[in-house]
């Protein structure tokens, strides 16, 4: 008796996925075989039974139309929850240009340039734009005062509305 | 009311200005057709209407901006002594109205008028020079890298030069007619010397406004400036040039067409000072709108 299938082989006979003239050959082993025969027959009584068995669990829970639109409309909502719980982080840069964007019309380009560099170099870092995530509320706090230096408290406010918008 | 006043756009005082414009000039025809002139010219007394109600929209103003302005000492100085400015300036054009001959025959031609006339426009001017001060000092101080340069130096030498040869050259002045009231000649006088400190103030001003890049703070200063090189530039042709037109001379219908409208231009630059917040305001808050309205569509 020939055993040389491997489970490889098995289980492309198993889903059908073996060649015609290997399965044709290995049929007839398990014909001429006893002890393959016998485990090809339990094989097959398993995977009946599993078959059976998820069946009977998937039947265990039906799902009407309104019951499915609910529970999607409950999963999206749990996932905006969670991206508004995940701070959105938007780059530096990007920041910096929302700030810009808000100031340039107030007090103008040069003075908000000037606003930013105090800013940077008041919060212990070189330039806006070399300013780390960490020192971005303390950043925004030195440009909100040097804002309501320079334009007033109401303004002031706004620029560091803007900035916490902007991160 | 005080609502009102800080409701006004820059465009709302354009029209204002283009309005009482006309009404001087229909003024100014029926003084010369109808009007009796021992009653005083007539389109003096809609001058004095607009003066009153434009430096008193820039008190309200200037007032409010200076109570913005609680952790900037200097700018709050500086607003504050403009509003004290506009608020001298009501005063002074409510007693320059020539309708006050209607209740006392000869007032406007008295050294009474003359006083109350050129006393509290050298307060206000004091006021006006101070505010400035302030103003350009507060900038240069915030450490922001704001600086004149060498030949901002040059053109504020070169305006006391113009005011030391306009001192010695110039002629009578207007108020030499009231020889017995001398402290108004020297209150002209002083006008004259504080509108001079007043334009080379406006030379550090007018630095600072274009290192600023635009905006509507330079924007403000820039009207500031007009305003004062404006009336400077009045008060010095009369004193070189024309001695004899204003307020002699009626005929002189371009000057005092343009000195009728140059209280609008300080109201202007409180204006647009008022207005960065309110713009401000507007502004986060149409982008909050946009903000929301777009979470709202990405979670549909």
């Amino acid at each position: 008796m020939n055993h040389k299938y491997s489970w490889h082989h098995w289980v492309d006979y198993l889903e059908g996925a073996l060649p015609e003239e290997q399965r044709a050959e290995m049929e007839e082993h398990l014909r001429a075989c006893e002890e393959c025969g016998h485990l090809r027959n339990n094989v097959i009584a398993v995977e009946n039974k599993l078959q059976l068995a998820g069946k009977r669990l998937r039947n265990s829970f039906p799902l009407n139309q309104d019951r499915t639109r609910q529970a999607v409309e409950s999963c999206i909502e749990s996932i905006s929850k969670t991206d508004a719980a995940v701070p959105n982080s938007t780059s530096m840069l990007d920041r910096l240009t929302t700030l810009r964007a808000f100031m340039t019309p107030l007090c103008g380009s040069g003075t908000v340039t000037r606003a930013l560099r105090a800013a940077a170099q008041r919060t212990a870092v070189p330039s806006p734009e070399a300013l780390p995530e960490v020192l971005w509320p303390d950043f925004m706090e030195n440009l909100s005062a040097i804002t309501g230096v320079l334009c007033g408290d109401p303004a002031a406010v706004l620029v560091a509305e803007v900035g916490r918008l902007a991160s | 009311m005080i609502n009102a006043i800080t409701r006004l756009t820059p465009r709302v005082i354009a029209y204002v200005t283009i309005g009482f414009a006309a009404c001087w000039v229909i003024c100014r025809l029926i003084s010369d057709f109808v009007w009796h002139p021992n009653w005083g010219p007539l389109e003096v007394a809609i001058f004095v209407i607009e003066g009153v109600i434009a430096y008193g929209i820039a008190m309200v103003l200037c007032f409010q901006i200076a109570a913005e302005y609680r952790h900037s000492y200097w700018l709050r100085v500086a607003w504050l002594c403009l509003a004290v400015k506009s608020g001298v300036a009501v005063v002074r054009y409510a007693l320059d109205d020539p309708m006050i001959n209607l209740i006392r025959p000869g007032y406007y031609e008295s050294p009474w008028s003359g006083l109350a006339r050129e006393l509290p426009m050298a307060v206000a001017l004091s006021f006006l020079v101070a505010g400035m001060l302030a103003m350009a000092y507060g900038f240069l101080q915030m450490g922001l890298g704001f600086k004149l340069e060498r030949r901002d130096w040059a053109a504020i030498a070169g305006v006391i030069a113009v005011l030391i040869a306009v001192i010695y050259f110039r002629q009578d002045l207007s108020a030499a007619r009231w020889k017995s009231m001398p402290l108004v000649l020297q209150a002209q006088i002083a006008i004259q010397i504080l509108f001079a400190v007043a334009a080379a103030i406006s030379i550090i001003l007018y630095r600072l406004s274009l290192q600023m890049g635009g905006g509507q703070l330079a924007l403000a200063m820039r009207s500031l400036i007009v305003y004062i090189v404006l009336r400077s530039m009045l008060v010095f042709v009369s004193m070189i040039l024309l001695p004899s037109l204003f307020r002699v001379d009626r005929e002189n219908f371009v000057t005092m067409f343009v000195y009728q409208a140059t209280p609008w231009l300080f109201t202007l630059a409180a204006v647009y000072r008022f207005q960065l917040a309110s713009n401000a305001t507007r502004h986060v808050a149409a982008w909050r709108v946009r903000e929301l309205s777009a979470k709202r569509v990405g979670i549909s």
